[in-house]
Protein backbone atom coordinates (compact mmCIF):
# COMPACT_ATOMS: atom_id res chain seq x y z
CA UNK A 1 0.00 0.00 0.00
CA UNK A 2 1.19 3.63 -0.69
CA UNK A 3 2.18 5.59 1.63
CA UNK A 4 -0.37 8.16 1.12
CA UNK A 5 -3.20 5.63 1.25
CA UNK A 6 -1.51 4.06 4.80
CA UNK A 7 -2.00 7.73 6.00
CA UNK A 8 -5.61 8.04 4.65
CA UNK A 9 -6.44 4.80 6.37
CA UNK A 10 -5.04 6.11 9.32
CA UNK A 11 -7.15 8.92 8.80
CA UNK A 12 -10.04 7.05 8.28
CA UNK A 13 -9.62 5.01 11.20
CA UNK A 14 -10.04 8.48 13.41
CA UNK A 15 -12.51 9.91 11.91
CA UNK A 16 -15.24 6.22 11.65
CA UNK A 17 -13.32 4.19 14.65
CA UNK A 18 -11.55 0.87 14.82
CA UNK A 19 -14.27 -1.28 15.14
CA UNK A 20 -16.12 0.63 11.47
CA UNK A 21 -12.69 -0.42 9.49
CA UNK A 22 -12.07 -3.76 9.10
CA UNK A 23 -9.46 -5.18 7.03
CA UNK A 24 -9.29 -9.13 8.25
CA UNK A 25 -8.57 -11.67 4.95
CA UNK A 26 -12.63 -12.89 5.62
CA UNK A 27 -14.46 -9.12 6.03
CA UNK A 28 -12.30 -8.63 2.71
CA UNK A 29 -12.74 -11.86 0.92
CA UNK A 30 -16.42 -11.69 1.65
CA UNK A 31 -16.73 -7.77 0.52
CA UNK A 32 -14.50 -8.56 -2.37
CA UNK A 33 -17.16 -11.11 -4.22
CA UNK A 34 -20.73 -12.03 -4.83
CA UNK A 35 -22.84 -14.84 -5.72
CA UNK A 36 -23.22 -13.96 -9.28
CA UNK A 37 -20.15 -15.52 -11.78
CA UNK A 38 -18.03 -12.30 -11.78
CA UNK A 39 -14.88 -12.19 -10.72
CA UNK A 40 -13.48 -10.95 -7.35
CA UNK A 41 -11.56 -8.30 -6.25
CA UNK A 42 -9.61 -7.35 -3.52
CA UNK A 43 -10.63 -3.96 -1.39
CA UNK A 44 -8.01 -2.92 0.62
CA UNK A 45 -10.55 -2.03 3.71
CA UNK A 46 -14.12 -1.96 4.31
CA UNK A 47 -15.33 0.90 5.94
CA UNK A 48 -18.54 0.57 7.70
CA UNK A 49 -20.08 4.47 7.50
CA UNK A 50 -22.80 5.57 9.74
CA UNK A 51 -23.64 8.91 8.78
CA UNK A 52 -23.76 12.33 6.18
CA UNK A 53 -20.77 13.64 7.90
CA UNK A 54 -18.99 10.46 7.98
CA UNK A 55 -19.30 10.02 4.12
CA UNK A 56 -18.69 13.44 3.57
CA UNK A 57 -15.04 13.26 5.58
CA UNK A 58 -14.17 9.16 3.95
CA UNK A 59 -14.89 10.81 0.23
CA UNK A 60 -12.98 13.50 0.73
CA UNK A 61 -9.89 11.68 2.41
CA UNK A 62 -10.11 8.59 -0.37
CA UNK A 63 -10.34 11.98 -2.66
CA UNK A 64 -7.49 13.19 -1.73
CA UNK A 65 -4.81 9.77 -1.28
CA UNK A 66 -6.41 8.63 -4.90
CA UNK A 67 -8.50 5.76 -3.69
CA UNK A 68 -10.99 4.24 -5.44
CA UNK A 69 -14.91 3.52 -3.50
CA UNK A 70 -16.99 1.21 -4.13
CA UNK A 71 -20.60 1.73 -2.06
CA UNK A 72 -22.70 -1.32 -0.78
CA UNK A 73 -25.25 -2.44 1.47
CA UNK A 74 -27.11 -5.86 0.93
CA UNK A 75 -24.91 -6.83 -2.03
CA UNK A 76 -27.46 -8.93 -3.99
CA UNK A 77 -27.61 -7.16 -6.91
CA UNK A 78 -27.02 -10.09 -9.33
CA UNK A 79 -24.66 -7.39 -12.13
CA UNK A 80 -21.71 -7.82 -9.66
CA UNK A 81 -22.05 -4.34 -8.95
CA UNK A 82 -20.20 -3.95 -5.49
CA UNK A 83 -17.43 -6.04 -6.81
CA UNK A 84 -14.69 -3.53 -5.99
CA UNK A 85 -12.66 -3.65 -9.42
CA UNK A 86 -9.44 -1.58 -8.70
CA UNK A 87 -9.27 -2.39 -4.97
CA UNK A 88 -9.53 0.58 -2.74
CA UNK A 89 -12.35 1.11 0.23
CA UNK A 90 -16.12 -0.33 0.21
CA UNK A 91 -18.15 1.46 1.87
CA UNK A 92 -20.65 -0.57 3.46
CA UNK A 93 -23.80 1.92 4.31
CA UNK A 94 -26.34 -0.62 6.17
CA UNK A 95 -26.27 2.23 9.01
CA UNK A 96 -26.92 4.91 7.19
CA UNK A 97 -30.26 3.19 7.59
CA UNK A 98 -32.73 6.33 8.82
CA UNK A 99 -36.28 6.85 7.07
CA UNK A 100 -35.42 10.63 7.09
CA UNK A 101 -38.95 11.99 6.44
CA UNK A 102 -42.28 10.10 5.52
CA UNK A 103 -44.75 12.18 4.29
CA UNK A 104 -48.17 10.67 4.02
CA UNK A 105 -49.61 13.40 2.59
CA UNK A 106 -47.56 14.32 -0.46
CA UNK A 107 -46.70 10.54 -0.79
CA UNK A 108 -43.07 10.79 -0.65
CA UNK A 109 -40.49 9.15 1.79
CA UNK A 110 -36.65 10.24 2.25
CA UNK A 111 -34.77 7.78 3.19
CA UNK A 112 -30.76 6.82 3.86
CA UNK A 113 -28.99 4.34 1.72
CA UNK A 114 -28.97 1.91 3.91
CA UNK A 115 -33.13 1.58 4.60
CA UNK A 116 -34.38 -1.31 3.58
CA UNK A 117 -37.69 -2.39 2.33
CA UNK A 118 -39.09 -4.82 4.96
CA UNK A 119 -38.16 -1.66 7.14
CA UNK A 120 -39.80 1.30 5.18
CA UNK A 121 -42.97 -1.34 4.85
CA UNK A 122 -43.02 -1.64 8.70
CA UNK A 123 -42.73 2.14 8.69
CA UNK A 124 -45.57 3.07 5.83
CA UNK A 125 -47.53 0.08 7.97
CA UNK A 126 -47.85 2.35 11.49
CA UNK A 127 -49.86 4.72 8.90
CA UNK A 128 -53.58 4.98 9.39
CA UNK A 129 -53.34 6.13 5.34
CA UNK A 130 -52.15 2.95 4.10
CA UNK A 131 -49.43 3.78 1.15
CA UNK A 132 -46.98 1.36 -0.13
CA UNK A 133 -43.64 0.90 -2.03
CA UNK A 134 -43.00 -1.35 -5.04
CA UNK A 135 -41.04 -4.60 -3.95
CA UNK A 136 -38.90 -6.27 -5.95
CA UNK A 137 -38.19 -9.93 -6.01
CA UNK A 138 -35.03 -9.72 -4.00
CA UNK A 139 -34.41 -10.13 0.00
CA UNK A 140 -36.58 -7.75 2.22
CA UNK A 141 -33.19 -6.53 3.56
CA UNK A 142 -32.03 -5.28 0.60
CA UNK A 143 -31.84 -1.23 -0.33
CA UNK A 144 -34.88 0.83 -1.47
CA UNK A 145 -32.19 3.42 -2.82
CA UNK A 146 -30.29 0.65 -4.28
CA UNK A 147 -32.91 -0.67 -6.87
CA UNK A 148 -34.27 2.74 -7.42
CA UNK A 149 -30.88 4.35 -8.34
CA UNK A 150 -30.46 1.12 -10.48
CA UNK A 151 -33.39 1.61 -12.05
CA UNK A 152 -34.72 -1.86 -10.85
CA UNK A 153 -38.33 -3.06 -10.63
CA UNK A 154 -41.24 -4.08 -8.22
CA UNK A 155 -44.33 -5.09 -7.95
CA UNK A 156 -46.31 -1.75 -9.14
CA UNK A 157 -43.72 -1.40 -11.73
CA UNK A 158 -46.74 -2.58 -14.52
CA UNK A 159 -48.38 0.81 -13.90
CA UNK A 160 -45.42 2.63 -12.69
CA UNK A 161 -42.77 2.01 -14.67
CA UNK A 162 -39.26 1.28 -13.29
CA UNK A 163 -38.11 2.61 -10.16
CA UNK A 164 -35.70 5.00 -10.87
CA UNK A 165 -38.89 6.95 -12.43
CA UNK A 166 -39.93 7.28 -8.77
CA UNK A 167 -37.53 9.45 -7.92
CA UNK A 168 -38.14 12.87 -6.81
CA UNK A 169 -34.73 13.85 -5.94
CA UNK A 170 -31.21 13.52 -4.47
CA UNK A 171 -28.81 14.50 -2.27
CA UNK A 172 -25.45 13.78 -3.58
CA UNK A 173 -21.77 13.56 -1.93
CA UNK A 174 -19.60 14.81 -5.10
CA UNK A 175 -16.58 13.27 -5.95
CA UNK A 176 -15.02 16.64 -4.03
CA UNK A 177 -16.95 15.94 -1.18
CA UNK A 178 -19.29 18.85 -1.46
CA UNK A 179 -23.22 18.09 -1.51
CA UNK A 180 -26.12 18.55 -3.96
CA UNK A 181 -29.21 18.00 -4.14
CA UNK A 182 -31.79 17.49 -7.38
CA UNK A 183 -35.26 17.94 -8.36
CA UNK A 184 -37.43 20.63 -6.66
CA UNK A 185 -35.32 19.77 -3.51
CA UNK A 186 -33.14 21.78 -5.21
CA UNK A 187 -35.08 25.49 -4.20
CA UNK A 188 -35.44 24.00 -0.63
CA UNK A 189 -39.02 22.76 -1.58
CA UNK A 190 -39.75 19.51 -0.75
CA UNK A 191 -39.03 16.99 -2.99
CA UNK A 192 -42.54 16.76 -4.91
CA UNK A 193 -41.17 16.28 -8.07
CA UNK A 194 -38.09 16.15 -10.46
CA UNK A 195 -40.13 18.55 -12.66
CA UNK A 196 -40.18 21.70 -13.52
CA UNK A 197 -36.15 22.17 -12.75
CA UNK A 198 -33.64 20.88 -15.38
CA UNK A 199 -33.00 16.93 -14.65
CA UNK A 200 -30.23 16.53 -13.24
CA UNK A 201 -31.65 13.85 -11.23
CA UNK A 202 -30.29 11.44 -13.89
CA UNK A 203 -27.08 11.96 -13.99
CA UNK A 204 -26.92 9.26 -10.58
CA UNK A 205 -29.36 6.70 -12.04
CA UNK A 206 -27.93 3.88 -13.38
CA UNK A 207 -24.58 4.82 -13.60
CA UNK A 208 -23.94 2.62 -10.52
CA UNK A 209 -22.02 4.83 -8.14
CA UNK A 210 -19.82 6.40 -10.53
CA UNK A 211 -20.60 9.85 -10.95
CA UNK A 212 -20.75 10.39 -7.10
CA UNK A 213 -22.33 8.76 -4.02
CA UNK A 214 -26.30 9.41 -2.42
CA UNK A 215 -27.19 9.92 0.34
CA UNK A 216 -30.40 10.41 0.29
CA UNK A 217 -33.61 9.59 -1.92
CA UNK A 218 -36.68 11.03 -2.04
CA UNK A 219 -39.03 8.03 -3.50
CA UNK A 220 -42.84 8.19 -4.26
CA UNK A 221 -45.06 6.35 -2.33
CA UNK A 222 -48.29 4.87 -3.56
CA UNK A 223 -51.97 4.39 -2.31
CA UNK A 224 -52.03 1.00 -1.12
CA UNK A 225 -55.73 -0.65 -1.86
CA UNK A 226 -57.93 -2.05 0.44
CA UNK A 227 -58.47 -5.44 -1.36
CA UNK A 228 -55.88 -7.41 -2.68
CA UNK A 229 -56.00 -10.94 -4.58
CA UNK A 230 -52.94 -12.68 -5.79
CA UNK A 231 -53.36 -15.76 -7.86
CA UNK A 232 -51.81 -18.13 -10.25
CA UNK A 233 -52.54 -19.06 -13.55
CA UNK A 234 -51.26 -22.25 -15.24
CA UNK A 235 -50.15 -22.07 -19.03
CA UNK A 236 -49.67 -25.21 -20.86
CA UNK A 237 -47.49 -23.40 -23.27
CA UNK A 238 -44.99 -20.49 -23.42
CA UNK A 239 -46.51 -18.43 -26.38
CA UNK A 240 -49.98 -19.07 -24.71
CA UNK A 241 -48.32 -17.17 -21.12
CA UNK A 242 -46.65 -14.66 -24.12
CA UNK A 243 -49.90 -14.01 -25.31
CA UNK A 244 -50.88 -12.75 -22.28
CA UNK A 245 -48.28 -11.02 -21.15
CA UNK A 246 -48.69 -8.84 -23.54
CA UNK A 247 -51.88 -8.30 -24.00
CA UNK A 248 -53.02 -7.97 -20.17
CA UNK A 249 -51.74 -4.86 -19.45
CA UNK A 250 -54.39 -3.67 -21.69
CA UNK A 251 -57.23 -4.79 -19.52
CA UNK A 252 -56.42 -1.94 -17.00
CA UNK A 253 -57.59 -4.69 -14.14
CA UNK A 254 -53.77 -6.09 -12.42
CA UNK A 255 -51.50 -3.95 -10.82
CA UNK A 256 -48.90 -6.63 -10.99
CA UNK A 257 -48.50 -9.70 -13.69
CA UNK A 258 -45.61 -12.17 -14.05
CA UNK A 259 -44.62 -15.68 -15.85
CA UNK A 260 -42.62 -17.76 -14.30
CA UNK A 261 -41.11 -20.93 -16.42
CA UNK A 262 -42.02 -24.56 -14.97
CA UNK A 263 -38.14 -24.76 -13.10
CA UNK A 264 -38.99 -21.83 -10.70
CA UNK A 265 -41.91 -23.45 -9.87
CA UNK A 266 -40.48 -27.19 -9.23
CA UNK A 267 -37.65 -25.29 -7.31
CA UNK A 268 -40.23 -23.52 -5.13
CA UNK A 269 -41.79 -26.86 -4.56
CA UNK A 270 -38.37 -27.96 -3.42
CA UNK A 271 -36.45 -29.58 -6.07
CA UNK A 272 -32.97 -28.00 -6.53
CA UNK A 273 -32.11 -29.20 -9.91
CA UNK A 274 -35.06 -29.68 -11.90
CA UNK A 275 -33.99 -31.04 -15.29
CA UNK A 276 -36.81 -32.51 -17.05
CA UNK A 277 -40.59 -31.34 -17.59
CA UNK A 278 -43.47 -33.64 -18.52
CA UNK A 279 -44.48 -32.32 -22.28
CA UNK A 280 -48.14 -32.30 -20.36
CA UNK A 281 -47.31 -30.19 -17.70
CA UNK A 282 -47.89 -26.32 -17.38
CA UNK A 283 -44.83 -25.01 -19.18
CA UNK A 284 -45.34 -21.18 -17.24
CA UNK A 285 -47.42 -19.75 -13.88
CA UNK A 286 -48.66 -16.44 -14.90
CA UNK A 287 -48.58 -14.56 -11.39
CA UNK A 288 -51.64 -12.11 -11.07
CA UNK A 289 -52.28 -9.46 -8.35
CA UNK A 290 -55.23 -7.31 -8.17
CA UNK A 291 -55.81 -4.53 -5.86
CA UNK A 292 -59.27 -2.58 -5.48
CA UNK A 293 -60.69 -0.03 -3.26
CA UNK A 294 -63.78 -2.12 -2.52
CA UNK A 295 -65.53 -5.48 -3.08
CA UNK A 296 -67.29 -4.33 -5.58
CA UNK A 297 -64.47 -3.20 -7.99
CA UNK A 298 -62.72 -6.32 -6.86
CA UNK A 299 -65.20 -8.86 -7.80
CA UNK A 300 -65.73 -6.28 -11.20
CA UNK A 301 -61.65 -7.07 -12.19
CA UNK A 302 -62.05 -10.58 -10.96
CA UNK A 303 -64.98 -10.76 -13.85
CA UNK A 304 -63.00 -9.30 -16.57
CA UNK A 305 -60.11 -11.50 -15.65
CA UNK A 306 -62.52 -14.20 -15.87
CA UNK A 307 -63.58 -13.29 -19.21
CA UNK A 308 -60.40 -13.05 -20.56
CA UNK A 309 -58.98 -15.89 -19.61
CA UNK A 310 -62.32 -17.74 -21.17
CA UNK A 311 -61.20 -15.46 -24.35
CA UNK A 312 -57.72 -17.30 -24.63
CA UNK A 313 -59.34 -20.83 -23.70
CA UNK A 314 -61.82 -20.04 -26.98
CA UNK A 315 -58.97 -19.56 -28.81
CA UNK A 316 -57.27 -22.96 -27.80
CA UNK A 317 -54.67 -21.38 -25.21
CA UNK A 318 -54.24 -24.23 -22.70
CA UNK A 319 -55.05 -22.53 -19.59
CA UNK A 320 -57.55 -23.06 -16.61
CA UNK A 321 -58.60 -19.74 -14.33
CA UNK A 322 -56.50 -18.45 -12.08
CA UNK A 323 -56.13 -20.24 -8.49
CA UNK A 324 -55.82 -17.48 -5.85
CA UNK A 325 -52.92 -18.17 -3.51
CA UNK A 326 -53.98 -18.90 -0.06
CA UNK A 327 -56.07 -21.21 -1.81
CA UNK A 328 -52.22 -22.85 -2.98
CA UNK A 329 -51.32 -22.23 0.29
CA UNK A 330 -53.31 -24.59 1.90
CA UNK A 331 -52.49 -27.28 -0.54
CA UNK A 332 -48.49 -26.44 -0.04
CA UNK A 333 -47.73 -23.82 2.17
CA UNK A 334 -44.41 -23.44 0.25
CA UNK A 335 -46.84 -21.84 -1.84
CA UNK A 336 -47.34 -19.03 0.21
CA UNK A 337 -43.80 -17.06 -1.25
CA UNK A 338 -45.46 -14.60 -3.42
CA UNK A 339 -48.49 -14.14 -1.03
CA UNK A 340 -46.65 -11.28 0.59
CA UNK A 341 -44.01 -8.94 -0.48
CA UNK A 342 -41.11 -8.13 0.08
CA UNK A 343 -40.52 -11.91 0.11
CA UNK A 344 -37.15 -13.81 0.27
CA UNK A 345 -36.62 -16.33 -2.52
CA UNK A 346 -34.69 -18.66 -0.81
CA UNK A 347 -34.93 -21.35 -2.98
CA UNK A 348 -32.86 -19.06 -5.48
CA UNK A 349 -30.33 -16.94 -2.90
CA UNK A 350 -30.03 -20.39 -0.53
CA UNK A 351 -29.56 -22.53 -3.45
CA UNK A 352 -27.08 -25.35 -2.42
CA UNK A 353 -24.98 -24.79 -5.13
CA UNK A 354 -24.12 -21.26 -3.81
CA UNK A 355 -23.92 -19.66 -7.31
CA UNK A 356 -27.11 -17.37 -8.60
CA UNK A 357 -26.91 -15.14 -11.78
CA UNK A 358 -28.80 -13.41 -14.81
CA UNK A 359 -29.45 -12.06 -17.60
CA UNK A 360 -31.86 -9.50 -16.52
CA UNK A 361 -33.42 -7.38 -19.35
CA UNK A 362 -35.34 -4.38 -20.23
CA UNK A 363 -37.42 -4.43 -24.27
CA UNK A 364 -40.43 -4.47 -26.32
CA UNK A 365 -43.23 -6.85 -25.33
CA UNK A 366 -42.74 -7.06 -29.30
CA UNK A 367 -39.99 -9.12 -29.27
CA UNK A 368 -41.11 -11.13 -26.03
CA UNK A 369 -42.53 -14.30 -27.51
CA UNK A 370 -39.09 -14.68 -30.02
CA UNK A 371 -37.25 -13.51 -26.70
CA UNK A 372 -38.18 -16.17 -24.45
CA UNK A 373 -38.15 -19.32 -26.95
CA UNK A 374 -34.87 -18.47 -28.17
CA UNK A 375 -33.54 -17.94 -24.69
CA UNK A 376 -35.24 -21.12 -23.06
CA UNK A 377 -33.04 -22.84 -26.42
CA UNK A 378 -30.06 -21.45 -25.42
CA UNK A 379 -30.57 -22.16 -21.92
CA UNK A 380 -30.87 -26.18 -22.61
CA UNK A 381 -28.41 -26.23 -25.30
CA UNK A 382 -26.17 -25.15 -22.34
CA UNK A 383 -27.09 -27.70 -19.88
CA UNK A 384 -29.60 -25.41 -17.71
CA UNK A 385 -32.95 -25.55 -16.34
CA UNK A 386 -34.82 -22.55 -18.47
CA UNK A 387 -35.95 -20.57 -15.70
CA UNK A 388 -37.17 -17.33 -16.63
CA UNK A 389 -39.32 -14.59 -15.72
CA UNK A 390 -41.12 -12.25 -17.62
CA UNK A 391 -42.99 -8.82 -16.69
CA UNK A 392 -44.99 -6.29 -18.54
CA UNK A 393 -43.96 -2.89 -17.22
CA UNK A 394 -45.45 0.76 -17.15
CA UNK A 395 -48.83 -0.22 -19.25
CA UNK A 396 -46.97 -2.44 -21.38
CA UNK A 397 -45.06 0.10 -23.10
CA UNK A 398 -42.30 -2.77 -22.57
CA UNK A 399 -41.32 -5.72 -20.41
CA UNK A 400 -38.69 -7.67 -18.58
CA UNK A 401 -36.88 -10.60 -19.62
CA UNK A 402 -34.53 -12.49 -17.18
CA UNK A 403 -32.85 -15.30 -17.34
CA UNK A 404 -31.82 -16.71 -14.45
CA UNK A 405 -29.23 -19.18 -13.71
CA UNK A 406 -28.08 -21.34 -10.07
CA UNK A 407 -24.75 -22.59 -10.66
CA UNK A 408 -21.74 -24.02 -8.39
CA UNK A 409 -20.23 -20.75 -7.18
CA UNK A 410 -16.56 -22.57 -6.26
CA UNK A 411 -16.42 -24.49 -9.57
CA UNK A 412 -14.01 -22.18 -12.07
CA UNK A 413 -16.00 -24.34 -14.77
CA UNK A 414 -19.43 -23.79 -13.60
CA UNK A 415 -18.69 -19.79 -13.76
CA UNK A 416 -16.60 -20.12 -17.31
CA UNK A 417 -20.24 -21.95 -18.32
CA UNK A 418 -22.45 -19.65 -16.81
CA UNK A 419 -20.64 -16.56 -17.89
CA UNK A 420 -20.46 -18.20 -21.56
CA UNK A 421 -24.06 -18.36 -21.23
CA UNK A 422 -24.94 -15.25 -19.75
CA UNK A 423 -22.96 -13.53 -23.19
CA UNK A 424 -24.83 -15.34 -25.55
CA UNK A 425 -28.12 -14.89 -23.91
CA UNK A 426 -26.90 -10.85 -23.79
CA UNK A 427 -25.72 -10.83 -27.45
CA UNK A 428 -29.28 -12.56 -28.64
CA UNK A 429 -31.57 -10.54 -26.13
CA UNK A 430 -29.77 -7.22 -27.95
CA UNK A 431 -30.53 -8.96 -31.10
CA UNK A 432 -34.36 -8.29 -30.30
CA UNK A 433 -34.19 -5.27 -28.77
CA UNK A 434 -33.41 -5.88 -24.84
CA UNK A 435 -31.04 -3.97 -22.89
CA UNK A 436 -30.00 -5.60 -19.44
CA UNK A 437 -30.57 -3.50 -16.42
CA UNK A 438 -27.96 -3.55 -13.53
CA UNK A 439 -25.66 -3.70 -16.60
CA UNK A 440 -22.88 -6.06 -15.13
CA UNK A 441 -18.99 -4.56 -16.49
CA UNK A 442 -19.28 -7.78 -19.06
CA UNK A 443 -22.11 -6.79 -20.30
CA UNK A 444 -21.20 -3.02 -21.11
CA UNK A 445 -17.62 -4.61 -22.73
CA UNK A 446 -20.35 -5.80 -24.96
CA UNK A 447 -22.26 -3.16 -25.74
CA UNK A 448 -19.59 -0.86 -26.06
CA UNK A 449 -18.94 -0.92 -29.66
CA UNK A 450 -22.62 -0.67 -30.71
CA UNK A 451 -23.37 2.60 -28.23
CA UNK A 452 -23.99 5.65 -29.85
CA UNK A 453 -20.77 7.25 -30.56
CA UNK A 454 -22.33 10.77 -28.95
CA UNK A 455 -23.96 9.08 -26.17
CA UNK A 456 -20.21 7.63 -25.15
CA UNK A 457 -18.73 10.42 -25.08
CA UNK A 458 -20.81 12.62 -23.35
CA UNK A 459 -21.31 9.79 -20.65
CA UNK A 460 -17.52 9.79 -20.60
CA UNK A 461 -17.43 13.97 -20.58
CA UNK A 462 -19.98 13.15 -17.67
CA UNK A 463 -17.64 10.85 -15.23
CA UNK A 464 -14.66 13.03 -16.18
CA UNK A 465 -16.62 16.44 -15.21
CA UNK A 466 -18.63 14.59 -11.86
CA UNK A 467 -15.56 12.56 -11.10
CA UNK A 468 -12.50 13.35 -12.25
CA UNK A 469 -10.17 11.48 -10.45
CA UNK A 470 -12.30 8.37 -10.89
CA UNK A 471 -12.45 7.11 -7.50
CA UNK A 472 -16.28 6.81 -7.38
CA UNK A 473 -17.04 2.80 -8.01
CA UNK A 474 -14.47 2.76 -10.94
CA UNK A 475 -14.99 0.52 -13.92
CA UNK A 476 -18.73 0.78 -13.93
CA UNK A 477 -19.85 1.60 -17.69
CA UNK A 478 -16.12 1.21 -18.77
CA UNK A 479 -15.60 4.38 -17.43
CA UNK A 480 -12.61 5.46 -14.58
CA UNK B 1 -47.62 -40.31 10.07
CA UNK B 2 -47.02 -41.70 6.68
CA UNK B 3 -44.01 -41.05 4.58
CA UNK B 4 -44.09 -39.58 1.13
CA UNK B 5 -41.11 -40.03 -0.98
CA UNK B 6 -41.07 -38.29 -4.49
CA UNK B 7 -38.38 -40.89 -6.94
CA UNK B 8 -36.24 -39.01 -9.05
CA UNK B 9 -37.48 -35.42 -8.30
CA UNK B 10 -35.45 -33.99 -10.80
CA UNK B 11 -38.23 -35.35 -13.49
CA UNK B 12 -41.45 -35.22 -11.58
CA UNK B 13 -44.12 -33.37 -13.05
CA UNK B 14 -45.43 -30.47 -11.03
CA UNK B 15 -48.61 -32.36 -10.53
CA UNK B 16 -46.46 -34.66 -9.51
CA UNK B 17 -44.58 -32.25 -6.64
CA UNK B 18 -48.09 -31.01 -5.55
CA UNK B 19 -49.56 -34.19 -4.66
CA UNK B 20 -46.80 -34.93 -2.89
CA UNK B 21 -47.71 -31.73 -0.40
CA UNK B 22 -51.57 -32.50 -0.69
CA UNK B 23 -50.56 -36.33 1.03
CA UNK B 24 -48.63 -34.77 3.51
CA UNK B 25 -51.05 -32.55 4.33
CA UNK B 26 -54.15 -34.75 4.28
CA UNK B 27 -55.99 -34.26 6.62
CA UNK B 28 -55.78 -38.27 7.42
CA UNK B 29 -53.37 -40.56 7.23
CA UNK B 30 -53.98 -43.34 4.31
CA UNK B 31 -55.84 -46.10 5.48
CA UNK B 32 -53.85 -49.36 5.87
CA UNK B 33 -55.79 -50.97 3.36
CA UNK B 34 -55.34 -48.40 0.60
CA UNK B 35 -52.43 -50.60 -1.23
CA UNK B 36 -51.22 -50.44 -4.85
CA UNK B 37 -50.82 -48.35 -7.48
CA UNK B 38 -52.93 -45.54 -8.26
CA UNK B 39 -52.78 -43.68 -11.51
CA UNK B 40 -53.36 -39.79 -11.47
CA UNK B 41 -53.77 -37.88 -15.07
CA UNK B 42 -53.71 -33.94 -14.73
CA UNK B 43 -54.10 -32.64 -18.25
CA UNK B 44 -52.52 -35.88 -19.65
CA UNK B 45 -49.06 -35.61 -17.17
CA UNK B 46 -49.63 -38.91 -15.33
CA UNK B 47 -48.38 -39.98 -12.39
CA UNK B 48 -48.03 -43.58 -10.12
CA UNK B 49 -49.01 -43.05 -6.33
CA UNK B 50 -47.24 -46.39 -5.10
CA UNK B 51 -49.24 -46.62 -1.18
CA UNK B 52 -47.19 -49.06 0.85
CA UNK B 53 -46.35 -49.51 4.59
CA UNK B 54 -46.51 -46.52 5.95
CA UNK B 55 -44.95 -45.26 2.68
CA UNK B 56 -46.02 -43.48 -0.86
CA UNK B 57 -43.65 -43.29 -3.27
CA UNK B 58 -44.63 -40.55 -6.60
CA UNK B 59 -42.90 -41.43 -9.67
CA UNK B 60 -43.55 -40.82 -13.30
CA UNK B 61 -42.99 -44.54 -14.34
CA UNK B 62 -46.16 -45.91 -15.69
CA UNK B 63 -48.48 -47.65 -13.06
CA UNK B 64 -48.40 -51.12 -14.12
CA UNK B 65 -52.24 -52.50 -12.89
CA UNK B 66 -53.78 -49.58 -11.27
CA UNK B 67 -56.20 -50.25 -8.67
CA UNK B 68 -57.34 -46.32 -9.27
CA UNK B 69 -57.40 -44.36 -11.80
CA UNK B 70 -58.52 -40.51 -11.63
CA UNK B 71 -58.20 -38.26 -14.62
CA UNK B 72 -58.72 -34.92 -14.67
CA UNK B 73 -57.67 -31.13 -15.05
CA UNK B 74 -54.71 -30.14 -12.70
CA UNK B 75 -57.70 -27.38 -11.50
CA UNK B 76 -60.44 -30.24 -11.14
CA UNK B 77 -57.83 -32.22 -9.22
CA UNK B 78 -56.76 -29.73 -6.58
CA UNK B 79 -60.03 -28.43 -6.32
CA UNK B 80 -61.21 -32.04 -5.22
CA UNK B 81 -58.24 -32.32 -2.80
CA UNK B 82 -59.58 -29.01 -1.22
CA UNK B 83 -63.19 -30.21 -1.16
CA UNK B 84 -64.48 -28.29 -3.66
CA UNK B 85 -66.90 -29.34 -6.36
CA UNK B 86 -65.62 -32.72 -7.06
CA UNK B 87 -69.48 -34.04 -8.28
CA UNK B 88 -69.98 -30.75 -10.36
CA UNK B 89 -66.49 -31.63 -11.97
CA UNK B 90 -67.28 -35.20 -12.43
CA UNK B 91 -70.73 -33.93 -13.78
CA UNK B 92 -69.16 -31.42 -16.00
CA UNK B 93 -66.54 -34.18 -17.47
CA UNK B 94 -63.85 -32.70 -15.73
CA UNK B 95 -62.86 -34.98 -13.13
CA UNK B 96 -63.60 -38.69 -13.70
CA UNK B 97 -62.38 -41.59 -11.01
CA UNK B 98 -62.66 -45.63 -12.24
CA UNK B 99 -61.60 -48.53 -8.93
CA UNK B 100 -63.21 -49.90 -6.57
CA UNK B 101 -65.76 -48.02 -4.08
CA UNK B 102 -63.79 -48.86 -1.15
CA UNK B 103 -60.57 -47.90 -2.99
CA UNK B 104 -61.89 -44.88 -4.17
CA UNK B 105 -63.28 -43.48 -0.88
CA UNK B 106 -60.27 -44.40 1.05
CA UNK B 107 -58.36 -42.42 -2.25
CA UNK B 108 -60.02 -39.09 -1.75
CA UNK B 109 -59.69 -39.27 1.97
CA UNK B 110 -55.83 -39.36 1.61
CA UNK B 111 -55.85 -36.67 -1.15
CA UNK B 112 -57.83 -34.57 0.66
CA UNK B 113 -56.29 -31.30 2.52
Amino acid sequence: MKMQARAALVRVTEVLGEAAVRRDSATLAMYGADMTENAPGQPEAVLRVANLEQLTAVVGLAGAAGIALTPRVAGTNLGGLTIPSRGGWVLDLTAMNRIVKLDVDDMVAVVEPGVTFQQLKDELDRHPRKLTIGFPLSPPDTSVMANCLLDGLGNLSLRHGVMGEWINGLEVVRADGSLLRTGSWALGVPPFARAPLPDLTGLFVSMQGATGLVSKLAVQLWPSPNLRERSFAFFGDLAGAMRAIRELPGLDVLDDCGALTWPTGKMLLGVAHPRERDPAEPEVFLYLDIGAYDRELLRAKQATLRRYFAGLRADGVKVEDPIDIPTLVRLDPRLGKFAEFPTRLDFLLDHPDGGLTWVGTYGPMSQFRDGAARGTALMVEHGFAPTIVARPMKGGHFGVLRFIEVFERKSDAARAQVLALNQKLADMALELGFVMYKTPGWAVARYQSKLDPGFKRLLGEVKQLLDPTGMMNPGRWGLG
Amino acid sequence: MVKVRVLEPERMSLPGLMLQGILERARSAPSSRLRGEVLVDADGAQVTLRFGDQLVEITRAPAVRPVAVVRGTLRALLDAALGRGRVRAWLAGRLSVRGGPLTLLRLLGALRV
